[in-house]
């Protein structure tokens, strides 16, 4: 029996749904006419792909499925887009924004657990003397910071291609601060975790070995991560100020730009109190730790209610330009 | 017929993705999952393109008159019929030929300093067969 139901409705498969629809979002990165070609095809193969990956069972396995799936459709996309020359709908760029936020806010929780069980392992480290069991597994699942940076610009490109008119300069030199924050974060702070996890690998314990910093390094980059962090809180408290004066977002839905200036002042307090007065032990690292986590749960929060705002402003734009007829979908 | 031979040779060699896509339908109409199906099972599991990557060199190939689509259907009763078949032209198939040609040679070539023999002798895996002296001496002639 085909794993594809006779009368067409994929959607209607058991457990496919969700990812299906996932899917079927997420193939706006390509040209149109290439979708309109190929997209209804695609869905399906990746829906019985799906279905087989499933049976196999393991969470494992669907997470390499996964990222399979989406490293293929990046590269993919991507050349196709080259091919034709790049040539985007607006209605498109702000709703791939959209997708990309809510996909980014899913990855901020994930990590925010990582960074809890970081935090856990410090704890459990000074405190028992065989240290923690979890040691290194949060650095390990950090290395997916990048893909978050890559969601939040794209998020933040959606937003600007809404009303770059109405945003101006401002609005340009803010997802300019946003963009050289978030990638020395990342590089930084992808660089300070394979550091500390190749250092915490060593250790039996923490009391037999300095999990800190055995060659200045790891300092160094946790300050250019800090920094760049602080140069993207303030690029994003500025253009949540300026998009929110421009009326950005449609009539209802500033909320979430109010959101996002709210939570990032405490946030941005705690950041430059971190950079004045340094830690002085583990425990001040523990509790600063504790306060960002928050900040980062509420930068989740803000961007899962933005991405959901973007899709319903795309949804008033024009939409884009129909598909050539020759194009046309799978015949029924 | 010359023409047609050059016109030909300027596409080859294919990408590993394009060659394994006319293989799989030199065996037969497939539609897209099939063709994943039987490249992974050609390769052992090691190349498992995506439907992004697939599509994509579906495309080019249906740009360059390799494939078309067909209309028959092996099951209409059992398969979706939404589903699209694929089967190479004639042009396709000739360039398939060239190119498992040129393969061919390339592993006489290899066979014939030894490295087949080589893998043999240290363990590692060879397909039954591979390494007979002149196994292949009936390829290349047909060029």
């Amino acid at each position: 029996m085909s794993d594809v139901t006779r009368n067409g409705s994929l959607s209607r498969v058991a457990g496919v749904e969700a990812p299906h629809r996932l899917y079927r979002a997420l193939l706006l990165a390509y040209p149109p006419a290439f979708r309109c070609e190929f997209g209804e095809e695609m869905t399906q193969v990746f829906a019985t792909a799906y279905r087989a990956a499933v049976r196999q069972g393991g969470v494992s396995l669907l997470f390499r499925f996964w990222c399979v799936m989406l490293l293929d459709l990046a590269v993919t996309a991507t050349a196709e887009r080259l091919k034709e020359g790049f040539h985007m709908s607006r209605s498109t760029v702000v709703r791939l924004g959209g997708i990309a936020l809510l996909l980014g806010s899913v990855l901020q929780i994930a990590l925010l657990a990582a960074q809890a069980a970081i935090t856990l392992d410090y704890a459990v480290a000074y405190t028992a003397p065989t240290g923690s069991p979890w040691i290194g597994r949060g650095e390990a699942a950090i290395s997916l910071a990048p893909a978050l940076a890559v969601l939040l610009l794209l998020g933040l490109v959606g937003l600007h291609a809404l009303g770059h008119t109405r945003v101006g300069a401002a609005g340009l030199i803010a997802i300019t601060l946003i963009a050289v924050g978030l990638v020395a974060q990342t590089v930084a702070g992808i660089f300070a975790s394979a550091l500390s996890w190749s250092e915490l690998s060593a250790c039996i314990s923490a009391r037999d070995c300095n999990i800190y910093d055995s060659t200045g390094m790891f300092r160094q980059a946790i300050a250019i991560a800090n920094n760049g962090n602080l140069i993207a809180m303030v690029g994003l408290l500025l253009y949540g100020i300026v998009a929110l004066r421009a009326r950005l977002l449609p009539r209802g839905n500033s909320l979430p730009l109010l959101l996002a200036v709210a939570s990032q002042l405490p946030y941005l307090i705690v950041r430059i109190s971190f950079a004045l007065v340094p830690s002085p032990d583990a425990v001040g690292d523990i509790r600063i730790d504790s306060v960002l986590m928050v900040g980062s749960l509420a930068v989740a929060v803000v961007s899962f209610l933005l991405g959901r705002a973007i899709l319903r402003a795309a949804s008033q734009l024009p939409p884009a330009p129909a598909a050539p007829a020759s194009a046309a979908p799978v015949q029924a | 017929m010359m023409a047609e031979n050059d016109d030909i040779a300027h596409l080859l060699p294919l990408t590993p993705i394009a060659f394994h896509i006319l293989l799989a339908l030199a065996g037969g109409e497939r539609h897209g999952y099939a063709l994943l199906q039987e490249i992974a099972a050609t390769t052992e599991g090691q190349f498992r393109p995506g439907p992004g990557t697939l599509y994509r060199s579906l495309k080019q190939l249906l740009d360059l008159g390799l494939i078309e689509q067909s209309d028959v259907r092996p099951d209409p009763t059992l398969d979706d019929e939404r589903r699209r078949y694929y089967r190479l032209t004639a042009r396709g198939w000739r360039t398939a030929q060239r190119e498992a040609m040129r393969l061919a040679r390339l592993v006489y070539e290899a066979e014939s300093k030894r490295l087949l023999g080589e893998a043999r002798d240290t363990g590692e895996r060879s397909q039954p067969g591979i390494g007979g002296p002149g196994w292949l001496g009936h390829v290349g002639g047909g060029r």
